[in-house]
């Protein structure tokens, strides 16, 4: 979430909502400061990272927190607020096609699957053989 | 524990829907225009190591120059309604597809499509346009609600929100 929050702080174009709130909540000169740093690096990360990365670490993010508040993927909870969640960030990019704000980029989209995916996917490995203890 | 267990996911919910509004783009046409207060660190203020191997920005062919024209006037022979649709695709590949055209606009979106950077931009009498460019920009140089100029080959004549006009290979002027 930090990595995100820092590329969207970092590199995208202040025009987001997210910097009317900085600018309200007094903290301009500090995300200025943070961007003329970022600016004068001579390196920049590339376009795919900036435009794409933060909505999946979003959603990566958010199916850690799940995992660690449920203690795992497996619960019923937990299965229901991760879906919701993969859901909400599919239906949120599919959404810039027609309603909501901003473009959709089929990139993304990919992106946010491969993430969701590759999370089950190591979710279901590490939870998949019970612990002998539980049985006891 | 169940019930807490919900209200903590509800609580990361918030959280995450906050982050999402954030990350909404609060000015897409343009109009009331918030980043005016934030400076924009143009690719001057970048001290870049390897500036000399920047690819150079593409020149216009030979002939562009009897050929470029402002994109309103092209648009708007095209929009006439004199054609079918079959007939204006038809025109524009003749006549249009692959000539270098100028184009003037208010800035209204800067992003990333399959990797590669574009600029939106609301051209008066002609709907929004997308200049893709090859050689890399800085995308916190170009700020919404700023006038841009381009000159691009027109590349493939769109229709609607997601398919803009769209220009390829643009150079951007000022």
């Amino acid at each position: 979430m930090l990595l995100g929050g820092l590329t969207y702080l970092c590199y995208r174009p202040p025009s987001l909502r997210l910097f009317s709130w900085f600018e309200a909540m007094g903290l301009q000169p500090l995300v200025i400061m943070v961007r003329r740093q970022a600016a004068a690096w001579t390196w920049e990360p590339p376009s795919w990272w900036i435009g794409s990365a933060p909505a999946a670490l979003w959603l990566l993010s958010g199916l850690a927190a799940y995992a660690a508040l449920w203690g795992g993927w497996a619960p019923r909870g937990a299965r229901l607020w991760m879906g919701a969640l993969i859901v909400a960030a599919f239906a949120g990019e599919l959404g810039q096609l027609a309603f909501v704000p901003g473009t959709f980029d089929p990139i993304d989209l990919l992106v946010s699957v491969l993430t969701a995916a590759i999370f089950l996917a190591l979710a279901r490995g590490t939870t998949q053989a019970p612990c002998p203890e539980t049985f006891r | 524990m169940i019930t807490r267990l919900h209200l903590g996911s509800l609580a990361i919910a918030v959280v995450l829907s906050v982050l999402a509004i954030g990350s909404i783009n609060d000015s897409p046409s343009g109009s009331g225009d918030t980043s005016s207060d934030w400076p924009s660190f143009s690719e001057e203020s970048r001290p870049r190591a390897p500036t000399a191997s920047r690819p150079p920005a593409p020149e216009l062919p030979s002939d562009a120059g009897d050929r470029r024209t402002d994109l309103p006037a092209v648009l708007a022979q095209l929009d006439s309604g004199r054609y079918s649709d079959d007939q204006r695709d038809a025109l524009f590949e003749r006549d249009f597809e692959g000539k270098w055209f100028v184009v003037e606009g208010r800035v209204t979106d800067v992003g990333t499509w399959l990797g590669q950077k574009y600029v939106t931009l609301s051209v008066q009498g002609s709907g929004l346009c997308d200049v893709y460019l090859p050689d890399d920009f800085d995308i916190l140089s170009v700020e919404v609600g700023t006038t841009g100029r381009y000159v691009g080959r027109f590349d493939f004549l769109g229709d609607g929100d997601l398919f803009h006009r769209q220009f390829w290979e643009g150079t951007r002027l000022r």
